[in-house]
């Protein structure tokens, strides 16, 4: 992991109007992808982690503020000038039985994309021939259509398919929410794999914290289209300190029965982003809400040591009550 | 020791499709006590919904095919549901045995407010005033955490999150306090924190109305929050039951000990997760010897040919494996 | 009647679509060798054998010209399908990618080819045909192209509706998150997975087109003289229709029969592509299979 940036996203804001009312699905993103990381992006639904996966991948428009990929602006690209990029930026979906087109043999999906950018049929051919061995699938595989094929063989491919043209960037969108658990562990594998023997940067969103810190070294955690707290998956796990971040780890179930499950419960419902609270967005739900002042400011990302990025009002106060 | 609610014996389940004659379920036996709570898990495609359906017989009839017993044993009697008639079913179906499913959205109709729902469960099994049944149903919406019960009442189902809905289908579910309730999957489609919040609501009506529960899921995390016994399915049938406890720590079956393997555990950061090779058998076909086999590490030559007997562990933990054939003790 | 089965239990060809596409295939296989199966020239004049009923030289009779009708059937036959063909052919053209790009791009282009699609929608049918042939002339090749216009709207919203579906599969995102430009996901990619869909209109299309054709010409509109086809036919025999009903009743006979086959055989195809309402065989039948299989197996396993 390097110290230079691959993409950087400054102030990005994405609103949606919905029958007149103002969706603000993205609201002052700041973020930093550093070259050959893996950073996990969690958060539940509706706080906005899709969307600013498809911002960045530029398969959206943002209402405002910046993404430069290698310190080249690309908000404002269009389709054309895109294409340069789009061979260096690929995605994976998070329905691997729909990310295929169904009328086409896998082989013709996969090499459709070669022949796009102008990749020989030779060099197609041996490409594909080294990600099928990489993924550990038969080549026969790639002859039969998608309706024939499961769910791990799929996101399987459709990993192979992102890796074609040698991408810089990896977006990942809930890889492998849809997969059973031991096909989630070979998917979750190669990302590993990929993570050890290349010099990829990827996204990796999902809603589950325990897979984003075993594949990524840096987590994001994202609240109702903002970033609440931000740093490598250590910093993170040993010591979550904003308040949703500590519910968040604390409500995944345990992993040993006999075990004692201590919750941060959180009241209510996820508020959806056409009703922002005022102030902070996550005062209504907060356990260490501290009424005049949650509900009437808003915070602001302070550094807490190293990379590691809180934004709450009561960071300051609440650590020195832990630490006296 | 409890006597058995419901009792599955020797249920095999096949279903007509598109692709032809499919076993669903293979011969599984399941005895459920009351008061406990019953986990059923495994993979896609191992038959647990199936079997879960069947208990209430929500499966369609046309196509699916059946032999075996479904006990259920309501304190003065034990009848076998799949030959009961309409009109007992249906006396059972909300009253004494409940099911939750995955979607709450379609588990209410949209065009009828939810409180709406939920009183008409109360009044198709009780003889109560209408009056008397919305007092009951706003007690229920309390009961389930869904503030404020009045107004709530007379919303429709579209006004309500996935979570909040949920509720509601628990609150309809418990209505008329069943001594079953199935959850099919019942937090896979919701958020982490939102499902949290299910679970412990579970756990609190479970005390408070002293029922059983059977719990179908693919989460290990869920079976250990809430289960006292387990039920591992693969390929239609039972692989191995235990208690959770001796489940997660001592599994018996490899196929038990390789799915608890592949869920990633924070201790293990970093270290490659165990993969199971391969992919489960088709169930269009008959399966000879033991369905494992094909993708099993310790698979003996026997596994191929001869289906494995079921070994006792003691304590109520039994599994199915040639590994133990020589009674309780592992073959190295 | 034999079924046949397809590799999925739950056929296509069950009784109803078995007869439908004999029926279909009589009539196309006819009208194509009219030449050859005809005994006599449709055109030829004879005065001698004026309206006579079914005889051995005329075997469904003459018309009050003396042409036989069997002959004029066939050749009147070709004219009406190959018509029938060009009228749904025309809309494809036209409706399709009217369809794709309305579906596809929305905004300003979806509100503009919708609004077309409505003011030709808003008149009725015929009457949009007369004004055409008003103002353009009579004839076929112009009831073709007339009939063709009124029917591109509804294969446009069709193809609309379609596109709105695909459009938000995971597979377009895929593709335009690869950087395919919004040409070949509609044509390589969204059309392909429309066309099943489509080709059941179009087929049904086929049955209106040819009783839409067959009022025109009925009307004198469409088909002049001497070229003939089975709405002309029917005119023709209209005034004999209680002396000499062979006259009209044979062309409305064929025209009934042609699209009565041609939507049984859409509605045979509709069921079988909704798996829930394909006849599935007997669980008796399947178990039969099964044992057999079983009894294979049990003989490999033995032989092993």
């Amino acid at each position: 992991m390097s110290e230079e940036v691959l993409i950087r996203v400054e102030n990005v804001r994405k609103y949606f109007s919905k029958d007149s009312k103002q969706v603000k699905a993205l609201d002052g993103i700041h973020l930093e992808i550093p070259k050959g990381s893996f950073v996990g992006v969690v958060g539940e639904s509706g706080c906005g982690k899709s969307t600013l996966g498809r911002c960045i991948m530029r398969l959206i428009d943002v209402s405002g503020g910046n993404i430069y990929y290698n310190g080249t602006e690309i908000t404002k690209f269009g389709p054309k000038q895109m294409r340069e990029y789009r061979s260096k930026m690929q995605m994976v979906f998070q329905n691997p039985f729909s990310s295929f087109d169904p009328k086409r043999t896998i082989w013709d999906s996969i090499a459709e994309v070669g022949r796009f950018y102008k990749m020989s049929e030779q060099e197609i051919n041996q490409r594909i021939q080294e990600m099928i061995t990489w993924i550990n699938l038969d080549e026969n595989i790639l002859h039969r259509h998608p309706n024939e094929l499961s769910g791990g063989q799929l996101q399987r491919l459709a990993i192979a398919r992102a890796m074609l043209l040698k991408p810089e960037f990896i977006m990942a969108d809930e890889p492998v929410s849809a997969l059973d658990v031991s096909v989630q562990a070979q998917i979750l594998n190669i990302f590993m794999d990929i993570r050890k023997d290349s010099n990829l940067t990827m996204m990796f969103i999902s809603h589950d914290l325990t897979v984003v810190r075993h594949v990524c070294d840096i987590v994001v955690v994202m609240y109702l289209g903002t970033v609440v707290e931000k740093g490598t998956a250590e910093e993170i796990f040993s010591n979550p300190t904003h308040p949703y971040t500590q519910a968040l780890l604390s409500s995944r179930p345990k992993d040993d029965p006999d075990k004692e499950s201590s919750r941060i419960m959180l009241s209510g419902d996820i508020p959806n982003a056409m009703n922002v609270p005022s102030g902070c967005r996550f005062w209504p739900r907060c356990s260490q809400y501290k009424e005049g002042l949650c509900n009437c400011n808003s915070p602001e990302e302070k550094c807490i040591g190293g990379t590691h990025y809180v934004s709450c009002l009561r960071t300051e106060e609440l650590t020195h009550a832990k630490n006296s | 020791m409890s006597e058995n609610l419901v009792s599955l014996q020797h249920l095999k389940l096949d279903l007509i499709t598109s692709r032809g004659l499919i076993h669903a379920v293979r011969d599984i036996n399941l005895d459920i006590r009351a008061g406990e709570t019953h986990g059923i898990v495994g993979e896609s495609g191992c038959g647990k919904t199936m079997t879960a359906k069947s208990i209430l017989r929500l499966h369609d009839e046309k196509k699916t095919f059946y032999s075996g017993k479904i006990l259920y044993n309501s304190g003065d009697k034990t009848e076998d549901i799949m030959k009961m008639n309409r009109k007992s079913l249906g006396a059972i179906r909300g009253k004494d045995i409940a099911m939750i499913f995955q979607d709450p959205m379609t588990t209410f109709d949209p065009l009828i407010t939810v409180g709406e729902q939920i009183r008409e469960t109360i009044l198709t099994h009780e003889s109560i005033s209408k009056q008397e049944a919305t007092e009951r149903v706003y007690k229920l919406l309390d009961e389930v955490g869904i503030f404020p019960p009045e107004k709530r009442y007379k919303q429709y189902p579209f006004e309500f999150s996935g979570g909040m809905l949920q509720r509601a289908s628990i609150a309809m579910a418990v209505a008329c306090r069943p001594k079953l309730l199935i959850a099919d999957e019942a937090t896979t489609a919701l958020d982490v924190t939102m499902q949290a919040q299910i679970l412990e609501l579970l756990k609190k009506l479970k005390d408070e109305y002293h029922m059983s529960i059977i719990i179908i899921t693919h989460n290990f995390g869920v079976i250990a929050e809430l289960c006292d016994r387990v039920s591992v399915m693969y390929a239609g049938k039972i692989a191995e039951t235990g208690d959770v406890s001796a489940i997660f720590h001592q599994p018996k079956h490899p196929y038990t000990k390789d799915l608890i393997d592949s869920i990633p555990r924070d201790e293990a950061t970093g270290e490659k997760l165990v993969t199971i090779p391969g992919f489960p058998p088709r169930l269009d076909r008959e399966i000879v010897g033991c369905p494992y086999a094909p993708r099993c590490r310790r698979a003996l030559p026997e596994c191929q040919t001869k289906a494995p007997e079921l070994t006792d562990f003691g304590n109520g933990h039994m599994c199915s494996c040639h590994l133990y054939d020589k009674g309780g003790v592992e073959n190295v | 009647m034999k079924k046949k089965n397809t590799e999925r239990e739950g056929t296509l060809f069950t009784v109803p679509v078995i007869i439908s596409i004999i029926i279909l295939a009589v009539i196309i296989l006819s009208c194509i060798f009219a030449g050859v199966l005809a005994p006599c020239d449709p055109d030829a004049l004879d005065f001698t054998a004026v309206l006579s009923g079914p005889t051995k030289a005329h075997l469904l009779g003459t018309d009050k010209t003396g042409r036989d009708i069997l002959s004029r059937l066939l050749f009147g036959g070709r004219t009406t399908l190959l018509s029938a063909l060009g009228v749904v052919g025309i809309s494809i053209i036209i409706g399709v990618p009217m369809g794709l790009f309305a579906g596809y791009y929305g905004g300003w282009v979806d509100k503009i080819l919708m609004r077309i699609t409505d003011v030709i929608i808003s008149f009725p049918s015929l009457l949009l045909a007369f004004v055409f042939v008003a103002v353009f002339g009579r004839g076929i090749s112009k009831s073709v192209l007339a009939l063709g216009i009124i029917y591109v709207p509804m294969l446009a919203k069709l193809t609309r509706s379609l596109v709105l579906v695909e459009k938000n599969k995971t597979y377009v995102e895929a593709c335009r998150s690869i950087g395919y430009g919004s040409g070949r996901i509609l044509f390589y990619h969204i059309l392909p997975n429309c066309i099943s869909t489509l080709l059941v209109q179009l087929t049904l299309d086929v049955g209106s087109a040819i009783l839409d054709l067959a009022s025109l010409s009925f009307l004198g509109l469409g088909v002049q003289a001497p070229l003939s086809d089975w709405g002309a036919m029917l005119e023709d025999g209209r005034i004999f229709l209680l002396s000499h009903p062979m006259l009209a009743l044979s062309p409305a006979f064929c025209m009934v029969i042609t699209v009565v086959a041609l939507n049984v055989f859409v509605d045979g195809v509709q069921k079988y592509m909704n798996p829930q309402e394909r006849k599935l065989p007997s669980y008796k039948k399947l178990m039969r299979q099964h044992r057999l299989q079983e009894q294979a197996q049990n003989i490999e396993q033995g032989a092993a």
